[in-house]
């Protein structure tokens, strides 16, 4: 797949972000385009997560800088709430509200930010396939239905990009697939995504680009044929082997 | 089953006051109600005042205790210290020396002298301190990922918390409140040091005034456990239900 060139909706210069003598975060620089899907792979502690919360001013660089759609992401703007709706956050343990249901949690920010009511919220939850469970509490669902209930929360401010961290590793192999299918639909609908995944067919499918991290950095990054196939990088070739392995 | 342990209850109850009653008439003790009956009105009055003070104590306490919760969790440590501090202070005196502070050092400052307010107000700051640290830990046994989700959504810290931190945590805080609202029906007693006559000073004073100490006592303590009683009985209901919907608890 081939995407025409475009300044880019997020954009990542030179970020770095450490927690006492770790370094989560090294002078990462990426480029994500409209439209674009990438996907994050890496091992354990390489800063995945660390990078996405960037994004969504959930962490805040220690130098350098993230601009979303041009404009800075930084968590002491006046507007920061407006700019965080711009991006969708999906996590990988849902963190869905437990007090309300699925419809509550899917309307509660629309709601509150922008005065609509649920009509929009009822077609999300349509659109991942759980309109019949609109009244139902998060601990009456599944892990799969929890994070399709999730997904729909966070694509009701309206997002100009999606950003998932490990949106499947918390759920039973026989619910991936059904959030996968949902990713899928969001990604063949034109919307920029971000995700951290060990999900390599989502990936291999779904992806336009593969980036490869590990210990804050970016090791290599292409197309998801390539990555896979012909890693330029040891480090890239010894994760590979043992994740594709499993 | 619940009737069963509805009986088992209430056996146990009447067999603890049977025993009671029949110690105290082995005592050879000659109980005469008559004399306290007499001051009925002014157990009356005392009444009104242990239930007016605890209530609005108990209010004052809510709106203070969420502050010093607030200022507890804040990002800002001069503003957590200062939480510290009230918490400190008011939980190292005693209330009795403070509600006497309230009334003769601070009261004249601010120019109040009504007995009812002053003591109320001091009750009230009491119980912030400890409804304080039950709102700070009911927020913060809400799990970090909650507010992170709402303030990706583009919520508010306010929003956040008012939409998605306070109805969880309130939920499990309301045990704890309950116990806070009994300890308070009880505490306000002590308001007697600065001359309020609430439903103690009232026993004690029919009891100086007929030598009936006993009786005036055993009076007013059947009337707090009137209304402490159902209060813990309602805390134990709602604690069950509580459990029952976050699946926690187990009997040892
Ligand atoms: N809040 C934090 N406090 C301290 N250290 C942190 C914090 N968040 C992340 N780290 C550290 O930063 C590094 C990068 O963590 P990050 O969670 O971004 O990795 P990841 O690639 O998402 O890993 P995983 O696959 O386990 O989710 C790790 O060493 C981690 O321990
Ligand atoms: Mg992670």
């Amino acid at each position: 797949m081939t995407i025409p060139p475009a300044p880019p909706l997020i954009a990542l210069r030179k970020v770095t972000r450490r927690f006492g003598t770790v370094t989560a975060l090294e002078e990462v620089d990426l480029d994500v385009a409209k439209g674009e899907v990438v996907v994050l792979i890496g091992p354990s502690g390489s800063g995945k997560s660390t990078l996405l919360r960037c994004v969504n001013a959930l962490e805040r660089p220690d130098a350098g800088e993230v601009l979303l759609g041009g404009e800075r992401v930084d968590a002491a703007r006046k507007d920061i709430d407006r700019l965080r709706a711009e991006t969708g956050m999906v996590f990988q343990h849902f963190n869905l509200f437990p007090h309300l249901t699925a419809i509550g949690n899917v309307a509660l920010a629309p709601r509150l930010v922008r005065g609509q009511g649920d009509a929009r919220a009822r077609a999300l939850l349509e659109r991942v396939g759980l309109s019949d469970k609109a009244d139902v509490y998060p601990d009456m669902l599944s892990g799969g239905q929890k994070q399709r209930v999730a997904i729909a929360r966070a694509l009701a401010m309206e997002p100009i990009a999606m950003l998932f961290d490990e949106p499947t590793s918390a759920l039973d192999p026989e619910m991936v697939g059904e959030v996968l299918a949902v990713m899928r639909d969001l990604a063949r609908d034109g919307m920029t995504m971000l995700v951290a995944s060990h999900e390599m067919g989502f990936a291999r499918e779904v992806a336009h680009r593969v980036v490869f991290m590990d210990g804050g950095r970016i090791v290599e990054t292409g197309a998801p044929g390539d990555v896979f196939e012909r890693p330029r990088h040891d480090r890239t070739r010894a994760f590979l082997s043992k994740v594709l392995r499993a | 089953m619940r009737l069963r342990d509805l009986l088992v209850r209430a056996g146990i109850t009447v067999a603890v006051a049977a025993t009671l009653v029949f110690a105290l008439l082995a005592s050879r003790y000659r109980f005469d109600f008559e004399p306290t009956w007499r001051y009925r009105e002014l157990y009356g009055k005392g009444l009104l005042v242990t239930l007016g003070a605890t209530a609005l104590a108990f209010a004052v306490g809510m709106a203070l205790g969420i502050g010093v919760a607030l200022l507890r969790v804040s990002r800002r440590l001069p503003v957590r210290h200062l939480g510290d501090l009230y918490v400190e202070v008011i939980r190292g005196t005693p209330f009795l020396v403070q509600v006497t502070i309230a009334y003769f050092g601070i009261a004249p400052l601010l120019r109040l002298n009504d007995k009812f307010l002053v003591g109320t107000f001091a009750l009230g700051a009491f119980a912030a301190a400890y409804m304080g640290e039950i709102f700070r830990a009911g927020i913060e046994s809400i799990d970090r990922g909650q507010v992170e989700a709402a303030r990706s959504l583009g919520l508010s810290r306010a929003q956040s918390l008012r939409h998605v931190v306070f109805p969880q945590a309130f939920k499990r805080m309301i045990p704890p409140l309950t116990g806070e609202l009994i300890a308070l029906t009880k505490e306000s007693s002590l308001l007697f040091a600065i001359g309020l006559v609430e439903m103690t000073a009232a026993a004690r004073q029919v009891g100086a005034d007929t030598y009936k100490y006993l009786e005036a006592s055993l009076v007013v303590a059947a009337m707090y456990l009137t209304l402490t009683v159902p209060l813990s009985l309602l805390a134990r209901k709602l604690e069950r239900r509580l459990k029952r919907s976050e699946r926690t608890g187990v009997h040892l």
